[in-house]
């Protein structure tokens, strides 16, 4: 006689995935720069196009997703120009094409020149098929701002010393890494290694910004420089809203440059503005990205568990573009667990490293079930946030320095 | 801003990429930031020496679209 038949599956974490815009042409970038005198625009797009690539990274915490750059998994993709679909159009008929294939599967590259002193918001929607689960993911990356900024001979201009759009990457930063070994007590405060810690990859980042008049740089003097918030677009109008340095992100604001805590942002588009006599005379847009880069993670305590065992000390190793991790729970939420022949996906807790009571992972005395699956996930943390009480109160140390956790 | 008509062979091998650049054939359009900002054409101290690297001649805005109108050019 045939039993009935229970069909069993296999199970998956379920995918987190994190998205961002990146132009993949500095060298042709979002933003153009329109001179009047020759009716020239440098660099024309009709010529050298600018490349706009939608960086979708998926990750499994089981490790079952095998593929993190997921572009060749997207579907229904669609890119919006001020929130309409760019197919639909007509100024942009002709002006862009999408690419279908490969790990560059939704790339834009865009041949239109916008007129001068215009901006638009370019953002891009689809979904990710999941064949493990059976499900469509769906992916929003937020906008970024093209933008041309209109330029003659002997008017002024500005220019910024940095990416115009700056991607922070946590695995990279030896600031913060520095900053949570002082904070934990692995080493002692030191300006001088505070200083060998700071680097291009820092949350600390100084954006240099020079103006020119024609072609002579200004004395920094001669100008003001105001920070901006781009918040939206609305009619080909950027939306702006004042930053100071009271505002979380920013450190200083003076005439020769910006600096901001990259620690706080996920993704916000800025733009910089030099006023002489209270006149505003240049502008420039740049943009700031959190990106989540690809990493592994595993337990590294390999010897057998005594009989007379009670407890189990473990850590973990996290490696990420080649390189191992310091200190990887500052960047990485990691959560330690089990399986037993009884029990299985017991959680122990959460840290870089462990130490869990054996009587609770259901571990046995027999050949059959003495055996124990000791394993952990990952997720890289979120962006920080500034740390508030009850009255939305910002809390501080005894230095006035406020608490940022994420 | 002028451009630059070059050798797609020998701009690939000095790190220029084709995705986001027009091609004709056996060539690629570049523009000059690119051609002046390459750290693999870092050797030549001038753009014209920089060009005869990837075999590249240069063109005002206006000649490279004389050039264009010649077709063969994928839209990039």
């Amino acid at each position: 006689m045939e039993t009935q038949k229970k069909r069993i599956r296999r199970e998956y974490a379920p995918l987190t995935v994190h998205t961002g815009l990146v132009c993949t042409t500095p060298l042709s970038p979002v933003t153009q720069v329109y001179n009047s005198n020759n009716g020239e625009y440098e660099p024309d797009r009709s010529l050298t196009p600018t490349v706009v690539h939608p960086d979708v990274v998926a990750h499994a915490k089981d490790g079952s997703w095998k593929t993190p750059q997921a572009n060749a998994y997207l579907a229904n993709m669609v890119w919006k120009v001020n929130g309409v679909d760019i197919t639909t159009l007509n100024a942009w008929q002709g002006y862009f094409t999408i690419e279908t294939v490969g790990a560059t599967r939704g790339d834009i590259t865009i041949t239109k020149n916008l007129t001068p002193g215009s901006y638009v918001e370019l953002s891009f929607d689809a979904q990710l098929a999941d064949d493990r689960l059976g499900v469509n993911i769906p992916i929003h990356c937020d906008p970024i701002i093209l933008s041309t900024v209109d330029k003659s001979g002997d008017d002024y201009s500005m220019s910024l010393g940095d990416d115009q759009i700056i991607q922070y990457d946590p695995f990279k930063d030896k600031l913060h890494l520095y900053e949570y070994k002082v904070a934990h007590g692995l080493i002692s405060a030191s300006t001088a290694n505070r200083e060998a810690a700071t680097d291009e990859n820092s949350y600390e980042r100084t954006i240099p910004v020079t103006v020119y008049k024609g072609k002579d740089i200004l004395p920094t003097s001669a100008y003001s420089v105001r920070l901006f918030q781009i918040t939206g677009i609305t009619s080909g109008v950027a939306q702006l809203t004042e930053l100071t340095t009271a505002t979380d992100e920013v450190i200083a604001i003076t005439n020769s440059g910006v600096t901001i805590d990259l620690r706080l942002i996920a993704k916000r588009d800025y733009l910089i503005r030099a006023y002489v006599s209270n006149e505003l005379v240049a502008e420039r847009q740049f943009s700031v990205n959190r990106i989540y880069p690809k990493f592994t993670v595993r337990p590294t305590n390999g010897t057998s568990i005594n009989p007379h065992d009670v407890e189990r000390y473990d850590v973990a190793m996290v490696d990420c573009d080649g390189n191992t991790v310091e200190c990887p729970e500052s960047i990485i939420k990691i959560i330690w667990k089990t399986d037993s022949a009884s029990l299985t996906n017991v959680e122990h807790g959460e840290g870089g490293d462990i130490v869990f009571q054996l009587s609770k992972t259901g571990i046995g005395d027999t050949y059959l079930n003495d055996w124990l699956d000791v394993y952990c996930e990952g997720d890289q943390k979120e962006v920080h946030s500034v740390a508030t009480d009850e009255n939305n109160d910002e809390l501080t140390d005894e230095n006035g320095e406020t608490f940022i956790f994420n | 801003m002028r451009y630059i008509i070059a050798d797609k062979a020998k701009a690939v091998a000095h790190g220029f990429t084709l995705h986001g650049h027009r091609i004709n054939g056996n060539l690629i359009l570049l523009n000059e930031k690119e051609v002046e900002c390459s750290h693999a054409l870092s050797s030549a101290p001038t753009l014209e020496k920089k060009c005869e690297l990837i075999v590249g001649t240069i063109y005002t805005h206006q000649g490279i679209i004389n050039e264009l109108e010649q077709g063969g050019w994928n839209n990039g």
